[in-house]
């Protein structure tokens, strides 16, 4: 009897990994159709390439709790609190200090949530709700109490430069994929994510490693809220306010497991900030209303998370 | 499988092509130009200046604006609506942003959209001049409402800027003297404020007005602060934690009701002898007042994008009211009544407080003119031009 095999050409891993990059160029072909030919504008596009910058620099770094298989909701507090923290201290102190209290400070909150999640054995989610209430609560407290605004000192406000931003986030995009994909942190991250237990059976160290992912975490989003501040030029107590719902919603489009492992991708990040801020871009110049963009944007997250997610190793489409 | 799979992602990319060709398509069918934006100045403008490009076009306002949800803010989109109509403006809104980063991007997605002029609603104070200088480098005018300017250093950027139209905003404070008197002639003698948090410059304002009044008077006063984006479940949690703790508070005042706290409130204080007076309206106010808690609203704000949007009309088309970016003060309207509410909604249910001829002459009024008209601005006012 002759044995017939299922030829598995579309499994979930291909969709993953092919589907938001179609779904880009999708998004780019559609919109230049429909607005004849506006949002391939060159100062357009600049624009856009300048939004991306923040999240694609607080995704690279989410990328790897991720892969852990640990989602973070903490990015909005984390935004908060250390642009708070940084401008006050540059206020203080007159000086440069901002720079590395804005990093010192996301770092702590991130190692804050691996260290809570690791010690304690507390769900990574909770954890990262927890520090985000923290540092909300923290900023209120300090912007709430004060007579002046915080905002970036004027001789800093140079900073702010597009090319510089593109600069940054391109080398960001660089070392990331480098760490991710070629060294061991990376690698084992990922091996965490999939399985636990057999990386540790491996021989893994996964408290190190669950915690170098957290540091590498914390680096990004000190470097992301410090783009967000030279961009906005001042803090306040609603500053990162639902950040932490766009990253992951770009990350989600662009394919990122919620479940983490193996399958991630480096470019899921920048795929899916692309295809988000494209998507926003595109429906504004239609002069579409706010509340279709938002339903639209509903609807792609839903089949993203419905086209992508894994269950058990079985292809999706079934 | 592979023919399901194939039906199901044509039919995903059927559906988003229907969806994003409807947006497209109902944007540039002629029947009404308030609120759209035509393809021909989709085609037209870009992310640089719109009025080299749109010499036969309609000029395209961008609002960046909290809400046109909740009470104010959907009378205000009416309001905006029917006076871009009266002027030939297309408008493009743009809400939900509670941050300088998100502000930002909606200014420049508008931008790129073709706006030949921008409207803001600030939320961080301190951000209005940098939110210029987007403007700026886009050649665009900018004209801020609700709003004032506290922080001196954005102040002095935004007042010597060319494109700066100007700003105009409610005398908040003489309000919120004007609320507690309301509250003193029920007869409340202990009150409770639920605020909101530092950072927004009219609410920063409203509070400060009413704390200081309270502390002249020498009342006792309880405070409790709220984040800016606190749901309305929220502020009626925090409302009913404020009342429990101190149980002598006869009057509130709610120095945001905005995204449906104030009708929440409303039906949470219902049953009680507690005074409440708010500076934002419900969705129902007739109906909030006869719950017998409401003693008192300031309402009628919807006017103020409405000058806002003539100051900045005149500047995009080159007749600016002032050579300087001009700073208008704008009436509030009270309701102390169900009757009052009954009259307000009677005759603001739509917008009716100008004629289209009256915002035609408003544009050619100059300064003083226009300054004297929005001194008129009252309930009597509206009245007496509808009956």
């Amino acid at each position: 009897m002759k044995e017939t095999t299922k030829h598995k050409f579309i499994t979930k891993d291909r969709i993953r990994a092919y589907l938001p990059v179609f779904a880009l160029l999708f998004v780019v072909a559609l919109f230049a159709i429909l607005t004849h030919g506006t949002t391939m504008k060159i100062n357009n596009l600049k624009q856009i390439m300048l939004q991306s910058c923040t999240y694609i620099v607080a995704g690279l770094g989410i990328i790897f709790t991720m892969s852990l298989g640990n989602m973070d909701m903490s990015l909005d507090g984390i935004v908060c609190l250390s642009a708070c923290l940084s401008l006050l201290a540059t206020e203080v102190t007159g000086s440069w200090m901002m720079f590395p209290v804005i990093f010192l400070i996301a770092i702590a909150c991130e190692m804050a949530i691996g260290g809570i999640n690791i010690l304690l054995g507390i769900n990574s989610v909770i954890a990262s709700f927890a520090v985000s209430f923290f540092g909300k609560g923290v900023a209120g407290f300090i912007i709430g109490n004060r007579t002046k605004a915080l905002s970036l000192p004027g001789e800093f406000s140079f900073l702010y430069n597009r090319t510089g931003f593109y600069i940054i986030t391109i080398m960001a995009i660089f070392v990331l994929t480098v760490i991710f994909h070629y060294t061991k942190l990376g690698k084992r991250a990922m091996a965490i994510g999939s399985n636990p237990s057999a990386a540790k059976a491996a021989g893994i160290n996964v408290t190190k490693y669950k915690l170098l992912s957290y540091l590498v975490a914390g680096i990004m989003m000190g470097l992301a809220t410090l783009l967000i501040v030279l961009r906005s030029g001042s803090t306040s107590a609603t500053t990162g306010s639902g950040f932490h719902v766009s990253v992951l919603l770009m990350m989600v489009i662009g394919g990122a497991a919620l479940t983490g492992g193996t399958k991630e991708k480096i470019y899921s990040v920048v795929v899916g900030v692309l295809i988000y801020l494209c998507l926003e871009n595109g429906l504004t110049v239609l002069g579409t209303s706010p509340e279709v963009i938002g339903l639209i944007e509903g609807i792609i997250f839903l089949a993203s998370v419905t086209l992508t997610f894994d269950r058990d190793g079985v292809p999706y489409i079934l | 499988m592979k023919k399901k799979w194939m039906k199901l992602v044509a039919l995903s990319m059927s559906l988003m092509m229907v969806l994003l060709t409807a947006c497209g398509s109902g944007q540039n069918a002629g029947e009404s130009t308030a609120g759209n934006t035509s393809a021909e100045s989709s085609e037209a403008a870009g992310a640089e200046t719109g009025s080299e490009d749109t010499a036969d076009a309609n000029l395209t306002v961008g609002v960046i604006i909290w809400s046109t949800d909740d009470g104010l803010g959907a009378d205000s989109k009416k309001a905006l609506d029917a006076v871009a109509d009266d002027l030939g403006i297309n408008l493009i809104y743009r809400t939900g942003s509670y941050d300088a980063e998100n502000q930002t991007t909606d200014l420049e997605n508008l931008i790129a959209a073709g706006a030949d002029g921008i409207m803001c609603c600030v939320i961080v104070d301190t951000s209005t001049d940098e939110l210029l200088k987007v403007c700026e480098e886009a050649d665009v005018d900018y004209q801020v409402f609700f709003r004032n300017i506290i922080d001196e250093e954005a102040y002095n950027y935004c007042m010597s800027s060319d494109h700066f139209a100007g700003y105009i905003c409610e005398d908040e404070g003489s309000a919120g003297v004007d609320m507690v008197d309301e509250l003193i002639a029920q007869g409340c003698t202990t009150f409770g404020l639920i605020n909101r948090e530092a950072g927004n410059g009219v609410i920063d304002r409203r509070q400060q007005g009413t704390m200081e009044y309270l502390d002249e008077k020498g009342l006792t006063y309880y405070v409790s602060t709220n984040t800016s984006t606190a749901t309305a479940t929220e502020m009626v949690d925090a409302t009913d934690q404020l009342l429990a703790a101190y149980p002598d508070i006869d009057g509130l005042i709610l120095s945001s009701g905005s995204n449906g706290a104030i009708d929440a409130i409303v039906t949470d204080l219902e049953g009680t002898d507690i005074k409440l007076t708010s500076f934002d309206t419900p969705a129902d106010i007739e109906g909030s007042f006869n719950a017998g808690n409401l003693c008192m609203l300031t309402t009628g704000a919807q006017i103020d994008p409405v000058y806002a949007l003539i100051n900045l009309y005149c500047k995009m088309t080159d007749n600016p009211k002032s050579e300087t970016p001009t700073e208008y003060g704008s009436n509030y309207i009270y309701m102390k009544s169900a009757e009052d509410a009954k009259t307000y909604e009677q005759y603001f249910g739509e917008f009716n407080s100008y004629t289209a001829d009256e915002i035609k002459s408003m544009v050619d009024m100059d300064l003083a003119s226009f300054e004297k008209e929005m001194a008129n601005y009252s309930l009597e006012m509206v009245v007496d031009k509808m009956e």
